[in-house]
């Protein structure tokens, strides 16, 4: 009986400390995925080994590459967006002008973009980046059908007063590429809508918790940890800035 | 006095001995792990310290993983000799692409449309000089008889003022006639003119659509137009008399 109690208490252990060892090397894993992005595109390498892979020169490199994004994404006729992480602000720019700007009340960013060395860094984040999955909580378009009524009597009765539409829960999940995540939501959650879309949003950062860690154990060998940057704004400010995109977004971060 | 002394010794040593190995035997026959209640808890303990291991103790890993795996990588050696060519290079090609960033944003007056909110701001190289209500499209689809449908929609990206009018007259569309059930008049026809409805002014932004005034500026922070933006009368002329014709009017 002892010897079986020390034989379970064994193994759990061993099994919770390669858990562990697992789990905390993941972060570094996605790191090593992404810094390889860079050092095994051998034509990417050729063209920018010369300047800058030294670490203090990072913050240059990634001035430089935010610069060159934006100004890709200047020159495109889409509404784009600009999460600066260093002054917690998101805009929308649209032709290199910044058309709305919007206060981040909080911001969680993934330490995996700490890790991103200097070619990694301008590979991925010297162009926009987009989204090639989303979820939200606000209708991109609000349309309303409407027949049109066959005389002047029915369009009488059919007129209404406009009143302001309800405001909508803001909960916007962007899937973007290189595995990242971006969430925008909304700080306050105050009608019922509100809590239904809340529930939502604590049950995806639940199940993306269990992804990064116990989820990890099923593919120990793709990693597939993803990095989350997560935003939370006033409600309005998430509404505008998710109406504004386009269904493929632009997306510039600057760390 | 010795034998006394034994006495109170040999007493003592009756009273003592005998507690003390029933103390003994109690503690070796149930030591705590070995009680039920004394299993329970540590086997509770354990289930704690295993669900926070799997639980709570991987993200805090995972956080400081990445800090930990890069303390002293600049610390070792001295690169300041070394990346001075690639810093000015740097420096002198960041410079460059501030500028070419900077030229995007016009120098003149400029009109920014926030569809969503029904807002809008009049700007001047960056800076903001006017700010209110306006309305933009209700996001209304009309579908007639025939099944042809109308979206009421104000189009999002970057437009010019094509031509500015003062006094305009409104030409009404088709679907403003099929919006009110009546028949639609051939082009050109008188009862497509209506006067007074646009306000005093009038800046065309092509494909129909016009920044104008209205009649209506009770609704102004509403989307109830068919495309156009309508703003209150103070509103339309300090616009008109910034925004030259050519002038860029964002929308989004």
């Amino acid at each position: 009986m002892k010897a079986l109690k020390v034989i379970i208490f064994s193994v759990v252990t061993i099994a919770v400390v390669f858990y562990l060892v697992v789990i905390t090397a993941a972060p570094l894993r996605k790191v090593a995925e992404l810094n390889r992005l860079a050092t095994s595109d051998s034509v990417f390498m050729n063209k920018y080994t010369a300047i800058a892979t030294y670490p203090k020169l990072l913050p240059l490199v990634k001035e430089k590459a935010h610069l060159q994004a934006q100004i890709e994404m200047a020159e495109s006729d889409s509404i784009g967006l600009v999460i600066n992480v260093k002054e917690k602000k998101a805009s929308l720019m649209l032709k290199g002008v910044e058309i709305h700007s919007s206060l981040i009340k909080e911001l969680n960013i993934d330490p995996v973009f700490k890790g991103i060395e200097s070619p990694a860094y301008r590979k991925m984040f010297t162009n926009p980046i987009h989204n090639v999955g989303e979820y939200s909580s606000v209708i991109k378009e609000p349309i309303v059908y409407k027949k049109a009524p066959k005389d002047t009597i029915e369009a009488m009765k059919m007129l209404t007063l406009p009143v302001a539409p309800e405001p909508e829960p803001a909960y916007v999940n962007y899937d973007l590429q290189y595995g990242i995540k971006l969430i925008l939501v909304q700080d306050k959650w105050e009608t019922e809508a509100d809590l239904i879309e809340e529930k939502k949003y604590t049950d995806d950062m639940k199940k993306l918790r269990i992804h990064n860690s116990i989820g990890l154990l099923k593919n120990l060998r793709e990693p597939s940890y993803i990095p989350v940057i997560s935003a939370v704004m006033d409600g309005k400010e998430v509404r505008a800035i998710y109406r504004a995109l386009p269904q493929k977004a632009n997306i510039v971060f600057i760390f | 006095m010795n034998d006394q002394n034994l006495d109170v010794s040999e007493n003592l040593a009756e009273n003592t001995l005998p507690e003390s190995v029933d103390i003994q035997a109690q503690t070796q026959e149930k030591p705590f792990s070995k009680t039920i209640f004394g299993s329970i808890v540590l086997s509770t303990v354990f289930v704690i310290v295993v669900l926070f291991s799997v639980l709570i103790l991987p993200n805090f890993l995972q956080k400081i993983a990445i800090p930990i795996s890069k303390l002293g990588v600049d610390s070792f050696k001295n690169y300041e000799e070394a990346m001075a060519p690639d810093k000015a290079i740097l420096e002198k090609s960041i410079a460059k692409l501030q500028k070419q960033l900077n030229d995007f944003v016009p120098e003149s007056f400029y009109m920014i449309i926030n569809s969503t909110d029904n807002e809008f701001a009049l700007m001047k190289a960056g800076q903001l000089i006017r700010q209110g209500q306006c309305s933009t499209g209700s996001y209304v689809v009309l579908e007639d008889h025939k099944q042809r449908k109308y979206l009421f929609k104000t189009p999002k990206g970057r437009r010019k003022v094509l031509s500015k009018v003062t006094d305009p007259v409104w030409t009404k569309p088709n679907w403003a006639f099929i919006e009110e059930g009546l028949p639609v008049p051939p082009a050109n026809h008188p009862s497509r003119f209506e006067e007074g409805v646009l306000g005093d002014y009038a800046l065309k932004l092509g494909d129909g659509y016009m920044i104008h005034g209205t009649i209506w500026q009770r609704y102004l922070g509403l989307p109830v137009t068919h495309g156009c933006v309508r703003l209150n009368d103070a509103d339309l002329e300090a616009v008109y008399k910034s925004l030259d014709k050519g002038a860029f009017v964002y929308i989004y």
